[in-house]
Order: C-alpha cells, then structure tokens, then sequence
C-alpha cells in the first residue's frame, strides 16, 4: 500500500508545509528585529545593503530616560507583575492544594465556579473598576493593578496547581503523616517540594501573562502605574506620529524577556495554557 | 468522622482568600455594573438617570453594536475552524516526524508568546500602504494590492490573519501533545484491519482526541469572544465601523469618547450572557463530565 516513491512524496509534501508555515511565523518576528535595528524605521529598499546600515540608535532612544518613559513602564510591570505573581502562586497554591488532596461539600461546584470567572470578557469587569477604582482612589497605581492581575490570574492558577497536586499520589503525604508530620508539616516538607516544578511554570505562565495585559492596563494606569503595553501605545501620541524604528525597538524588547521564559517553559507550555486540562 | 470534618474545615480555609478575592474584584463588580447598567450614566456630564430597561433596548436598535457582535462572530466562524484545521494538519505532519519535531514545536510557541499588542503593531507595520514588507514584495512583481487594513473589503481578514498568525500555534501545541499521548493498541488493530490513513484519521485518531479538541476550542472561543487588542491597534475599528468588534465597541461606549458607563455596562451585559452560556455548555462536558468520571 505503501510504495517508497509515495512516501518520498509524502515527506516533501509534509516538509514543504512545514517549512510554509516556519516563514509565516517567523518573517513577521524579524521584519520586525530589522526594523528596529534600522535608524530610518523602515526598509524601503529590502537588499543586503540594509546590514551596512544597521545601528542601535533606535534602542537608545527608547532607553534614554529624559526623552522617553519605556523604562519607567518596565520598572512598573516589573514590580506589578512580580507582586501579582507571588500573590497569585500562593493563593492558587493553597486552593489548589485543597481540590486536589481534600474532600470537601461543593468542592467541585467551586472549582467549576472558578475556573467560570475566567471566561467573563474582561470588559464587563473593566467597566465597572473604573468607575469603583476611581473612588477608591486606586486609578494608576501599583496597588490597583497588583489587585487586578492577582483575581485575573487566580482561576489560571488554582486550575493549574490543582493538576499538579492531583499528580501525586496519595501515599506519599500518608506516609510522612503515619510517620508523625501533622498534615501541615506533610505538606510543608513533603508536598511542597514535590511540586516545585509546578510552581514555577505557574509563576511564570502568570508573570508572563501580568506583562503582555492590554485592556486593564489601558483603562486602569495612565502615567504612574504605566506598565509596558500601556507605555507602548502612549509612544504614538508622544513621537507625534508613528516612529517605526523605536516602536519595533520596544516591542522587541518587550518580546525578549518572554521568549526566554518560553525556552525554559518548553516542556509545560501546553499544560499551562489549558490550565492543566491536557498534560503533556 | 472527626478526620472528615477536620479536612472539610480545611477545604474552606485553605479557599477562602480565593473566594474573597474573586468575590471582591470578579462578582463585585458584574453586580455593580449590572446595577448601573439600569442607568443612562454618564461621566463627562456628571449624570444619572434611572432608565430601566432602556439601555438594553436601545442596544438591540444600536446597529454599530450589533455589527461589531457579527465582527466578533465573523473571527470565532472563520479564525476559529482555520486554526483548527491548519494546527491540526501541522500537528499531524510533526507527529510522524521523525527529527525536527522539537524545532517545529520551539518556532510555534513564539507568536504565541507575543504580547496581542505587538502582534497588531507588527502587523500595522507589514500592512503599512507601500512600504509595509507586503506591499514591497507583493510591488515587486508589478501586481497591484489592495489597501489592506485601510479597505472596508480586506479590513477583516487582515486581522484575521493576524489572529490565525498569533493563534494557530495554540491549536498546533495542544493537538500535537494530544497525538503523542494517544496509545498505540487501536492503530495496530486498525492496520491489521487494513484501514486506510484516512480511515484512520477518521474513526480512529479523531474520536480519540475529541476531549483534547473541545478544550482548545473552549479557549480559542472564549480568546475571541474578547479580542480587543488586535483590532484597537491595527484599525481602531475602522475604516468605518467595519472592524469593531464587541469589546472594541463596548470599550469606546464606556471608557472613551462617549463616556456612558450605564450603556456600556449594558452591552458588557449581552456579550457576557451569549458568552456565558456557550462556555458552561462547554466547561460542563469537558471539564465536570471528565471529574465524575475519574472520580
């Protein structure tokens, strides 16, 4: 059924798709590294040549703070999204831990109810934060959006930690319990450690998530709370105009940091991002 | 007994900052805005008039919203079963690869990783009328081009691929993860039955993977349901109103422009119950059915 020249022919077809789709995902990404390495801002002229002129400059002006406020927005994600993080992580641990390991009424129907909270389109939520963050005096700060970036993130997190704790089995905490440890000792000494790898890609899925936000970001922050999206869209308004050059500088800054994170998430990604449903 | 209520104690406890905190910042504020949402509010003007229902009435008059809801429904009909389709294709290539699989799977995870945000910039600037990369290949070879993003006609399926760029990876990853985790019995007894690769597809891999596939639907429906990043950045809604979609629309109502939190609250409101409703159906086979079932 299987002659040799078919699957010859096979093999081709499939690289030929293959390597279709790696340009379509890739030429976008470097059009934009070469942009951003261009002083003019744009190629009009896409030869060899453009490498003679390939410079920095873009970056430094992006990165000097007395003509732009990029690494302002950076310090503000930075503090943002590592707060939100260790908030997030922690309560999603302690959740999760708890749908996983205890049996409790409603347990599911909670569970459910969470993870719910997650489809809500962010703008019915944003609407009335507005309206209750500008009384509470929490518009464009830190704190305002630490809140913000920890409920969003929670249901991603509980879900997601919840699956790592149900990985282990039950005799292990048995075991250290029928040993002496309380069942908080259990788990601060045995549980825990077990599932640091857990741990980590949570943080890090949430400490990504904090830093591409848009919507929130975008109606909640204006100046002192700017994060990098917000501080990215105000570039329009303050180069008058569009500067090619030094927004693909940005953006490629704002991409870097996540694609390492992306090497050393590899092998959770698809864990991650069904909120445990599928581990791979 | 006294072991079984020491853990239901704990269950609460170990809860309750969740809970608090959803209910704070998530149920809090749907029930505020569904209060306002009976008012004609407006922050400009300092006003607020008991309406009741009459934001939602005029909503269904308001033919910019009810065009941008079928902008919304244009991406989950046409982006939606394109991603599936081509990530599943890719991910069925990549799984009868024997090297290069782990490349492929490092070059896809990228766009997916890419702020939506910079996604729409990067694509303005491909777009971008003549010296956009596009135009300056598509020019090349002398062939006229269509103003892309500026051209009601083209509007939204440039975004479109946009969305298909940034979010066919997604599909790719989670299908390709399902493929690996298939167990290999129904393929020997398929091939000993002599089915054909096709038949295989069809009775085999598909009816296996059908729980995989709902979740990547679930997310990929619900991603759309909100986009707002994409479109706010490439086309702002234009040109016209033809690339509005809901949140993009709801968002200018609310929060911009217009400042009527009262009718923006209410056009939150129907986008939140066509959503609701299409994601419990979902959660509900996929995630509560699967529970009993383990449990």
């Amino acid at each position: 059924m299987n002659t040799p020249k078919l699957r010859i022919f096979e093999k081709t077809l499939s690289w030929i798709i293959v390597i279709f789709a790696m340009i379509f995902v890739l030429v976008p990404i470097a059009w934009l590294v070469i942009q951003s390495l261009t002083p003019s801002g744009f190629i009009v002229n896409i030869s060899l040549k453009i490498f003679e002129q390939v410079n920095l400059s873009n970056y430094a002006a992006v990165l000097d703070p007395s003509t732009s406020g990029f690494l302002g927005n950076v310090q503000n994600s930075i503090i943002i999204a590592a707060i939100s993080t260790a908030v997030t992580v922690s309560l999603g641990s302690s959740s999760g831990y708890a749908f996983a390991k205890l049996r409790f009424r409603g347990s599911s129907d909670v569970k459910t109810w969470i993870l719910s909270m997650r489809f809500f389109p962010p703008i019915s939520i944003v609407i009335p934060l507005y309206l209750l963050w500008g009384s509470l005096g929490l518009t464009d700060t830190i704190a305002g959006m630490v809140l913000v970036y920890t409920a969003l993130n929670l249901p991603f997190s509980v879900w997601l930690m919840s699956s790592f704790f149900e990985d282990l089995p039950v005799e292990i905490e048995e075991a250290a319990m029928v040993d002496g440890c309380s069942r908080l000792q259990a788990f601060r000494r045995v549980v825990m450690p077990l599932v640091t790898g857990g741990l980590a890609v949570t943080a890090l899925f949430t400490f990504i998530m904090c830093w591409n936000e848009f919507i929130f970001a975008l109606a909640l922050t204006s100046d002192k709370a700017a994060t990098v999206t917000r501080g990215l869209t105000g570039m329009i308004g303050m180069y008058g105009g569009l500067r090619w050059g030094q927004m693909s500088a940005a953006g490629v800054l704002l991409v870097l940091p996540i694609l390492v994170a992306v090497f050393l998430l590899q092998r959770h990604i698809v864990r991650g991002m069904t909120f445990g449903a599928v581990k791979a | 007994m006294r072991e079984k209520t020491k853990s239901e104690l704990l269950g609460y406890l170990l809860n309750a900052p969740t809970i608090a905190m959803l209910l704070f910042m998530g149920i809090f504020p749907l029930l505020y805005s569904t209060y306002f949402s009976f008012f004609d509010y407006r922050i400009i003007t300092q006003s607020s008039t008991f309406v009741g229902v009459g934001n939602y009435v005029s909503a269904f008059q308001d033919s910019i919203f009810l065009s941008s809801l079928g902008v919304t429904g244009t991406y989950i009909l046409v982006a939606l079963p394109l991603e599936l389709t081509l990530g599943f294709t890719l991910a069925l290539i990549t799984n009868q690869m024997t090297k290069g699989a782990s490349i492929i799977r490092v070059v896809f995870m990228i766009p997916l990783m890419v702020a939506p945000l910079v996604a729409g910039y990067l694509w303005r600037f491909m777009y971008w009328p003549d010296m956009g990369l596009i135009d300056t290949i598509i020019h090349r070879f002398g062939i006229q081009t269509p103003a892309w993003v500026a051209d009601p006609q083209t509007a939204l399926p440039s975004l479109i691929v946009i969305d298909v760029w940034q979010s066919t990876p997604f599909m790719f990853l989670i299908l390709l993860a399902g493929l690996q985790a298939l167990p290999r019995d129904p393929y020997e007894a398929a091939m000993i039955d002599g089915a054909s690769r096709l038949q295989v597809l069809r009775y085999v891999t598909v009816p296996m993977m059908k729980t995989i596939i709902a979740v990547a639907i679930l997310f990929r429906f619900s991603d759309l349901m909100k986009i707002f990043d994409q479109p706010l950045i490439v086309t702002d809604g234009g040109p016209g109103f033809s690339t509005y979609t809901a949140s993009l629309y709801i968002y200018r109502v609310g929060l911009s422009e217009q400042f009527r939190v009262g009718y923006g609250a209410a056009l939150s409101w129907i986008l939140n119950i066509i959503t609701m409703v299409a994601v419990m159906i979902f959660i509900r086979r996929i995630f509560v059915s699967r529970e009993k079932r383990s449990s």
